[in-house]
This record gives structure tokens, C-alpha cells and sequence, in this order.
């Protein structure tokens, strides 16, 4: 009995469908409501039922009975709207779900990170409390050399594994992953990168870096030109005008500095860009032969390049965000614009 | 580094226009920060590498446009007469502290102010003309990039010069008037009996040229930069000599040097040479040999350059090439070079001078890497949570790592496993938080006044000391307004999402790990994955709000993420059965300590047909709840129903002593 009651629910249902007007929505009423309609059928049957039978199959009834005249009684208000469509305002605002943000620097990131995968590269991350030796010495910077004075340090009291200071910059991870990772590989490592520096609006003593290196049998400097321009003109735009420079940092070799067009002035100066028309966005170079050292990697063998995107900075290039700081603001007002 | 137009004009012959010079500079590593304009004349403003010490003085910068240009550096002709008298002086040097040390003495000057080209070279490198002779020390060093000193000869007690490291706490009066207690390890000259210069650093007021000197005892030296760094880190004083000698001087440069102050000041102050001159060093310094394979150029850059291109490229940077051998030259480094060490330093010298704008971009040819690497991640997990809590509708910041002693008070963290910083940049940035709720409280704080209510969540690491330093992705979420079960149902939420199983809510123990002890225990849970510890969710108490001004209530989680990462997996898909499902609603009369939690759990777990159990309501000590029967195979029968339903209630009548105060039942 459950199930022809279901089976009947069903064929209602189907039916209901393709009812086009009140005509025949009335017959259709009646094939299962009349007095030989097939749902009347059912409750006739009730009364033939054994005794212990009959409370069970009464409720069945009753709950699908209920439901059978709610599936009729719908239609039936669909129908007669058909008829006369009342008039609504659709200049009416929608009512939009309320739903949070994404914070720029994730939005900024993920395509970052989605644009790498597409060159191949992994994605690494790694500690923010870090040795001396894996942020500095590791990355061939020279024994207290001025070299070391743009980045100096947060310190923390030694620990037992000789981690002594907050990383300065994600290269800390160059010779970590190099000398625990198969060989040929692609990587990103983005992270939060800390230095003891007065903040202002484009300096902060916490910052986000991505780091990035690739290292193989035959990568090339045009290679890691051509990488840089792939990945900014995929996260800033294809109209994004680059140059790039020579420049020193000890790890690097040839180095590289990377200078965006200023996306706020179009090249044309502001004080955004301090009046240069450029930015400088991604430093970057050859990895330097001792860095492979280090990393106990033979370098007539194997050769590769290593940047650094300013995270932070690339998020307030691109969404023209004039204050580092905003970053770290959570103002709603700000926050709800992305 | 200033670099006055005018005066590089004349070294070198300049064709390029002054903006088109500016960035050919830049692309070559002298990046031109500023174009300044000082009385008419241009000045580069540059930054200089720490490596390029040959980059500050004027003639070095000059250099580098010759490579540039191609064109001759015209370097000043000093024809230094021959000595007069001979002045008696006694030098004692150190080489393990001056590794060259040059000198002469000049008697019979006369001290005025300098003359008008030479005051206005100062001028344009924003320093103030003296006199004479000290004026042209310091044009003979940014001209040069050697630094030198002039001494008063006749306040060199006993015509000795010392060079010595000092034993620390001794006092020294600049020439500047101001007084220091040195550092032990400083670099110093001392006289017979005074201490009369902290070398590379600044000359003593004792010894310096006054009004009346007559007679210049004048020396350049090149001192261990490490010492120097040292010495003036220590007393925070820097001068340009000092900027310089930290980053290493041309160990042959002394002597033309001092050839070229000594003649200037003869053509300036009058006077004659007075004694020979001095030139003590501990080797020969001469260019060093360096080679380089055309072909390994070709490798590292990705381009094949011309021969002849290279040598002429490494000719104009007087590296004196010499083709060797079929794929090898030899370059003769110079000794104002010493950055250049490797193969790979000269291929950078040839590829910037040649332009790194030139240069083709491409990709690497090769396929990506198969294999994983070492502290590989997926941010997977990450997204998929971040876009079930933004469609909650929480709002994601991030904030500082660094917090202040009152966030740690005002969690009752226990701080003895906090790291605290050596050197904070302020009060405000002293430890690294063990917790993300308080950036989140203060994100709430600080939006009160513009929304009636918000909801924030960071995802961010934590960090701990237990021994050694920990650091840990915690995961937090602070919602003004709502309800326990609002936030609670947000972590249900992405919890499911994100297919974690075996998760229980239970009532907060009295002690409750490293999570901040700022949750009302009536209204908060302790959730654990497969009986571990993850986290936390509940009210903030009263009081800590009212600590911060933020109007009640507020509900929150700290979760640790790490761990609930690793129970992360895939939903398998299960087939939608074909069989009508059997809904009954039941009413349960329970005991004051029974937990509905409890009671759910145990029906669920009763029998593979109940499909999902749902809390309809809860009214004193009565729970409402929905019990969805379905079989995969084939309709249940109401017999079966019965059954399951009588099995349950047993159980719960005998385990918590549940009773049933209704049924009701729908069927579908």
C-alpha cells in the first residue's frame, strides 16, 4: 500500500506538469479525487483493512492526502497568477546575500600562485624564526658586510636548533628546499618576512614576500627575463611595460632588478611612483655559485635563477593602494571594496 | 652618491642626454634615484651597491660611462715636484690594520679659504667648505674614493705615528668638538704620548689643521673594514670615510692619492714637499687574473655574443682581456674590482654593459619537474576553507605577528611560552602572538562604529617556545553579535566541507591547553578530531569586553589548523537511494545533566538505516528531534521502523534516561 501511495504521489506530480490551464487541471482533479479517482481508490481500501492495520494506514493516508491537495492547491494559485500577473518594480535594488571578503593579499597570491603552477612550480613554505645561517651566510652575504645593513633584523634569543632572528627575507628558503630536493625544480615560496625598520607608508616591519627559484641543466638569464615578464603581465595586465637593470645582492649572480611602469601615472611620474614613473617591483639573478655550494649543488652541472615579488607591494600596485599599512587595516570599509 | 654633471665632464665626454644617461646608468647598476638641479647644473643622485665601492668617487662613475660610451677616461696628469727638505716622521704600522699605508709632509701653507671652483665641488656634494687643505682631502676623495687626512706635522708629538687598535674606554675629541669613549678593537693613531686620530673613522681635534698650521702631514690609508664597522656601529658615528672604508678602498690608490692632494694643495696653499714620500704596504697590488669561456657565457646568459663584442665590452672596462685559447680569455682585473671574483661576475659585467634590455626574453626550454620538493604545501585546503567562511560571511584579515604585553595580559597567556623579541622597533610590537584572537578583537573593536555587527577571520601562524621555537597555522574566527550555535554552525559547516570526520563538541574543561583563557565556560565547547584537541568555540566572557570597550556579546574559535589540515580528504560519492525515506519527529523528555549532543550521537551511531538525525527544537528539558530512516536496497517496512524506533528508546531511557513524550510521523 506504501508504495502504490507514493506511486500515486508521483503521477500527480508528473501530471501536475504539463497542466496548461484550469480546464484540464479539473479533469485531472478528478481522475484522482472523484468518486472513482485512483486516490480515492486507496481510501477505500482503508476500511477493509484488519484492525491493527488500519491506525498505520490511516496516517499514511491522511499525510498523503495532505500532500496531494498542497501539490493540486499550488497549481491551482499558479494558474490563476498566469492570468493576471501582478506588476512588480524591477528597479528595485536585489537583495544581495551577505557574504565576507577575501583580503587583496589572498586574492593577489592565489593568482600567483595559479599563474607558477602553470610554469610548473611547486609551492614551498617554511619557519619564520630562522638561523643566521639560512638567511644570511647560506645566501653568501659577506661576515658583517654593509651588504646585510638594508635588511637588519628582528633577533630572538637563541634556541637549541641556532634559530636566532625572524627571517628577513623568504631567500631564507633557497638552501633549505636546495639541499633537500631532487633535482631539476621549479618552486614559490610566499611568506611573511620581517626586518627592524622604522614603518612608514611603503615600509613596514612585516611584510609579505614570494620567492621564487628555478634550477635545471640549462636555465638561462633570458629565461628568467621572459619568466618575470609571463608572470607580471599575467598579474598586472598584458600592457604592463618592464625593464630591467643590473644590480648587486649576494646571492645573485648576474643580478637583476625588475622596474614596472607605475600603474597609477602610466610611466608619467607621481608621488606614488616618487616621480620616477617606475616601480621597482622584483629583484632577481642568476643564483650565485656559492649559493649552490651551500646547497651542496655541483654548479658546472646545474644552473638557475632566483626572484623575489614584494608581495605587499604588488598588492597596493595593482589596486592602487597608496599606504603599505592599508594591508594590515581592518576596516570593513577598506576590506569590502575587494 | 652625487654625481655632478659638470664634473664628470671633466673625465669624460658626455653625449647622452641627461635622462636617456640616467637610465642607461640604472640599467647598468648605478641606479639613479634623483635628478637634482643645484645654481644651473644637473646632479645624478645614485644608489650604490654595497659591492661598488669604486662607485663612490666621481673618477669611478666616470669609468663606467666610459664602458658605457666607449670613449677614454681623461684622469688627472700630477706632476708632484721633488722634495725640498726632508721633516723627520717615524710610522709604525700595523698591516694587519692599514694593509697600505701612503704619506708626505708639505711645509710652508698657508690656510685661507679655498678657492671658488673648489668650494663650489663641495658645495655640490652637499658638504660644507673648511679651509684649504681640509677641502681638498675631501675633494681628493669623492673625486678619487680614497679618503685622506691632513694633520697639523707639528702636533705629532715626536714625529711618531702609531697605528694601534684601542684597549677600550679611552677619550677622543673629534675635530668636530665632540667626545667619545672609544670601543676596545677601534682603529687609532697615536703620537709619542696623545691619541691624535680614530682612523677611517675621524680625525682628533688635538691634531687637526688649524688657522696656523704651517706645516701638513697628509696620509691615506686602506683600513680593515670589519674594524671600522665595528667601531663606528658601536659609537654611532659615520662619516663618508668612514661609509667608504667599510666597504673597501682600492689598496692601489693610496699613493696617487696622496700625489694628487699634496700637488693641489701646493697649487692652493703654497708650500713645498718636505719629505720623501712615504708608501708602506704588505704585498705588490696588481690587476688579477680571471677567466672567462665564451661558451659558459653562452649558457648562463642564453645568448652567443660576438668574440670580438666581448673583449671590446671588457677593454672598456680596462679589464685587459686576452684571448687564450679557442672558447677562453684572460682578464687582468683591476684592483678597484675586488667584487669581481668568479666566471660568473664577469658575465655579468659583460651582459650589463651590453644591456640586459637587449637581451631576448624567453622561457625555460626544459619540461617541469616531476618530483615534489622539499616543504611542498598544497593552499588547497586553504582556499576551500577561506570560501566556505567568506560565504558565511566573515571578512578575512591579516594582521601583525608582533603584539604588545597588555594583548598577552589580556588573554591570560601563560608567557613563559611566548617569544619575546631582543630588539623590538616599539612597545607596541614585542612578542609574537601565541593567539590570532587578538588582532580579530580589535578588528571588531575598530568597526563598531560604522556596522551594527561584523565577523572576521585570519588564517595565520602562531608561535610558541617549548624548548625550541615552534610555529604553528592556527585558524580563528570572532563574530559580534549571533549566537553560540551561530558560530558554532559556521565550523560544522566547513568542517563538513572540508569531509573532516569525528569531530565532538564537548563542555570546556576547567584547564583547556594554550588557548587564551578568555571564553565564558557556560557558553563555550572544547572540539576535538578523533578525540585530539582542536580548538576552541564559545562566548568571549563580559568582562574581557568590557577591558576593550567592545559591546557584547561576541562568540569565537581559535582552531588549529595544522591539525585539522591533516584529517582533510575527499568526499566518495554514494548513490542516491531509490527508496523512500521514513521521517518520524521525536520528543524527549531528558534528565538536566543529559547532553543533546550525546543523545544524537547515539541514535545516529544506533543503525545503519537511520540516515541523518536533526535537532528540530529544544525546549526546557524537552528535545525535538528528526530521525531519517532510508534503506539503500528496499523499502523499509513499518515493522522494521518500529523496530529501530523501540531499539533507541530503550537505549536511551537506560543510558540517559531519555523519555519519549511524542511521536509524530511524516512520510514522503
Amino acid at each position: 500500500m506504501e508504495k502504490k501511495i507514493s506511486q500515486i504521489v508521483n503521477k500527480a506530480r508528473r501530471q501536475l506538469e504539463s497542466i496548461k490551464n484550469l480546464k484540464e487541471f479539473d479533469k485531472l482533479w478528478l481522475t484522482f479525487f472523484g468518486s472513482s479517482g485512483i486516490f480515492t481508490g486507496e481510501v477505500k481500501k482503508v476500511s477493509r483493512l484488519k484492525a491493527f492495520e488500519k491506525p498505520r494506514a490511516g496516517k499514511l493516508i491522511n499525510a498523503s492526502k495532505k500532500e496531494l491537495e498542497a501539490l493540486f492547491a499550488n497549481k491551482k494559485a499558479q494558474l490563476l497568477k498566469k492570468g493576471v500577473p501582478s506588476k512588480i518594480d524591477v528597479t528595485l535594488p536585489g537583495k544581495k546575500p551577505q557574504i565576507g571578503h577575501l583580503h587583496p593579499q589572498t586574492l593577489v597570491l592565489n593568482d600567483l600562485m595559479d599563474i607558477f603552477r602553470f610554469l610548473g612550480y611547486r609551492v614551498a613554505v617554511g619557519p619564520e624564526i630562522e638561523t643566521e645561517w639560512y638567511n644570511f651566510q647560506s645566501l653568501n652575504f659577506p661576515p658583517d658586510h654593509p651588504a646585510m645593513d638594508t635588511q637588519q633584523s628582528l633577533k630572538v634569543p637563541t634556541d637549541k636548533n641556532g634559530n636566532a632572528i625572524l627571517r628577513t627575507q623568504t631567500s631564507s628558503m633557497q638552501v633549505r628546499i636546495m639541499e633537500k630536493s631532487p633535482l631539476p625544480l621549479r618552486v614559490i615560496v610566499p611568506g611573511k618576512c620581517f626586518r627592524y625598520e622604522a614603518v612608514d607608508s611603503s615600509h613596514g616591519f612585516e611584510f609579505w614576500q614570494l620567492e621564487g627559484f628555478a634550477v635545471d641543466k640549462n636555465i638561462r638569464l633570458t629565461d628568467l627575463f621572459g619568466t618575470i615578464e609571463f608572470v607580471l603581465k599575467k598579474l598586472m595586465g598584458e600592457s604592463t611595460k618592464l625593464r630591467f637593470a643590473c644590480t648587486n645582492f649576494p646571492f645573485v649572480e648576474p643580478g637583476v632588478d625588475t622596474y614596472m611602469e607605475c600603474t597609477v601615472c602610466k610611466g608619467k611620474g607621481c608621488s606614488f611612483c616618487k616621480q620616477t614613473g617606475w616601480s621597482e617591483i622584483m629583484p632577481a639573478g642568476m643564483i650565485h655559485p656559492n649559493v649552490l655550494k651551500n646547497s651542496k649543488i655541483d654548479s658546472q652541472k646545474w644552473q638557475g635563477f632566483a626572484f623575489a615579488i614584494g608581495l605587499s607591494r604588488a598588492v597596493t600596485l595593482r589596486y592602487g593602494i597608496d599606504d603599505l599599512r592599508i594591508l594590515t587595516n581592518p576596516d570593513l570599509r577598506i576590506l569590502s571594496q575587494f | 652618491m652625487r654625481a655632478p654633471i659638470d664634473w664628470l665632464k671633466e673625465y669624460i665626454e658626455l653625449s647622452l642626454p641627461i635622462k636617456e644617461l640616467a637610465w642607461k646608468l640604472t640599467e647598468i647598476g648605478l641606479a639613479v634615484e634623483k635628478i637634482d638641479e643645484k645654481n644651473g647644473s644637473f646632479i645624478l643622485e645614485l644608489e650604490i651597491t654595497p659591492n661598488r665601492p669604486d662607485l663612490l668617487s666621481i673618477t669611478g662613475i666616470a669609468r663606467e660611462i666610459a664602458a658605457l660610451e666607449e670613449k677614454p677616461v681623461k684622469l688627472p696628469q700630477v706632476q708632484l715636484p721633488a722634495k725640498e727638505i726632508d721633516l723627520p716622521i717615524n710610522v709604525n704600522n700595523d698591516f694587519s690594520l692599514f694593509k697600505r699605508y701612503s704619506a708626505v709632509i708639505i711645509d710652508g701653507v698657508q690656510i685661507r679659504q679655498s678657492p671658488e671652483w673648489l668650494q663650489q665641488r663641495l658645495v655640490q656634494m652637499n658638504l660644507r667648505p673648511i679651509n684649504n687643505i681640509v677641502d681638498v682631502t675631501n675633494y681628493v676623495m669623492y673625486e678619487s674614493g680614497l679618503p685622506l687626512h691632513a694633520f697639523d706635522y707639528k702636533q705629532i708629538l715626536g714625529h711618531e705615528i702609531n697605528v694601534l687598535k684601542a684597549k677600550g674606554g679611552e677619550d677622543f675629541t673629534t675635530v668636530d668638538q665632540l667626545s667619545y669613549k672609544l670601543p676596545e678593537g677601534a682603529l687609532i693613531i697615536k703620537d709619542k704620548n696623545r691619541l691624535i686620530d680614530l682612523a677611517g673613522i675621524k680625525g682628533g681635534l688635538n691634531s687637526g689643521i688649524q688657522n696656523n698650521t704651517e706645516t701638513v702631514y697628509l696620509h691615506s690609508t686602506v683600513n680593515n673594514p670589519l674594524l671600522i664597522r665595528k667601531a663606528s656601529r658601536i659609537l654611532g658615528l659615520k662619516s663618508d670615510a668612514s661609509y667608504i672604508y667599510e666597504r673597501g678602498v682600492d689598496p692601489a690608490g693610496t699613493l696617487p692619492a696622496v700625489k694628487r692632494a699634496a700637488s693641489l694643495i701646493l697649487q692652493t696653499s703654497g708650500g713645498k714637499i718636505a719629505s720623501e714620500l712615504i708608501d708602506l704596504k704588505n704585498k705588490d697590488y696588481q690587476p688579477r687574473k680571471l677567466s672567462l669561456r665564451f661558451s659558459r657565457f653562452e649558457k648562463i646568459t642564453g645568448i652567443r655574443l660576438p668574440e670580438a663584442k666581448i673583449v671590446s665590452i671588457l677593454k672598456n672596462l680596462n679589464f685587459d682581456p686576452e684571448v687564450t685559447g679557442k672558447d677562453e680569455l684572460i682578464s687582468h682585473i683591476p684592483t678597484y674590482r675586488k667584487d669581481i671574483e668568479f666566471e660568473e661576475d664577469l658575465i655579468e659585467e659583460v651582459a650589463r654593459i651590453y644591456g640586459y634590455n637587449s637581451f631576448p626574453r624567453t622561457l625555460p626550454v626544459n619540461p617541469p619537474p616531476q618530483k615534489s620538493v622539499a616543504y611542498q604545501i598544497s593552499y588547497d585546503a586553504e582556499n576551500r576553507l577561506k570560501n566556505v567562511l567568506i560565504g558565511s560571511g566573515l571578512t578575512e584579515i591579516y594582521s601583525y605577528s608582533l603584539i604588545k604585553n597588555s594583548d598577552l595580559d589580556w588573554m591570560n597567556i601563560n608567557k613563559n611560552q611566548v617569544i619575546r623579541l631582543e630588539n623590538p622597533v616599539s612597545l607596541e610590537f614585542v612578542f609574537l602572538r601565541p593567539s590570532l584572537l587578538t588582532g580579530l578583537i580589535k578588528a571588531v573593536k575598530l568597526n563598531q562604529a560604522n556596522y551594527e555587527s561584523s565577523a572576521f577571520f585570519e588564517l595565520g601562524r602562531v608561535y610558541r617556545k617549548n624548548g625550541s621555537y615552534g610555529e604553528t597555522n592556527f585558524l580563528s574566527l570572532l563574530k559580534s553579535g549571533g549566537s553560540y550555535v551561530g558560530i558554532k554552525g559556521i565550523i560544522e559547516l566547513f568542517l563538513d566541507r572540508l569531509n573532516i570526520k569525528d569531530i565532538k563538541f564537548s563542555v570546556l574543561p576547567g584547564t583547556y591547553g594554550n588557548f587564551p583563557r578568555i571564553f565564558d565556560s557556560s557558553q563555550s565547547a572544547l572540539i576535538s578530531v578523533k578525540n585530539k584537541p582542536l580548538g576552541i568555540v564559545g562566548k568571549i566572557k563580559n568582562d574581557k569586553l568590557d577591558l576593550l570597550a567592545v559591546i557584547p556579546p561576541v562568540y569565537a574559535a581559535e582552531i588549529s589548523w595544522d591539525l585539522a589540515k591533516e584529517y582533510v580528504s575527499t568526499a566518495k560519492y554514494r548513490p542516491v537511494s531509490v527508496y523512500p525515506p521514513y521521517k518520524e519527529d521525536l520528543s524527549l523528555i531528558l534528565p538536566k545533566t543529559t547532553l543533546a549532543g550525546d543523545i544524537i550521537t547515539e541514535i545516529s551511531a544506533s543503525s545503519l538505516l537511520v540516515k541523518d538525525v536533526v535537532h528540530l527544537d529544544s525546549y526546557q528539558n524537552t528535545l525535538t528531534l528528526r530521525i531519517i530512516y532510508q534503506a539503500e536496497d528496499r523499502n523499509l517496512t513499518s515493522s522494521e521502523i518500529s523496530d529501530l524506533r523501540k531499539s533507541i528508546l530503550d537505549r536511551l531511557l537506560e543510558k540517559y534516561g531519555a523519555s519519549l513524550k511524542k511521536t509524530s510521523v511524516r512520510m514522503e
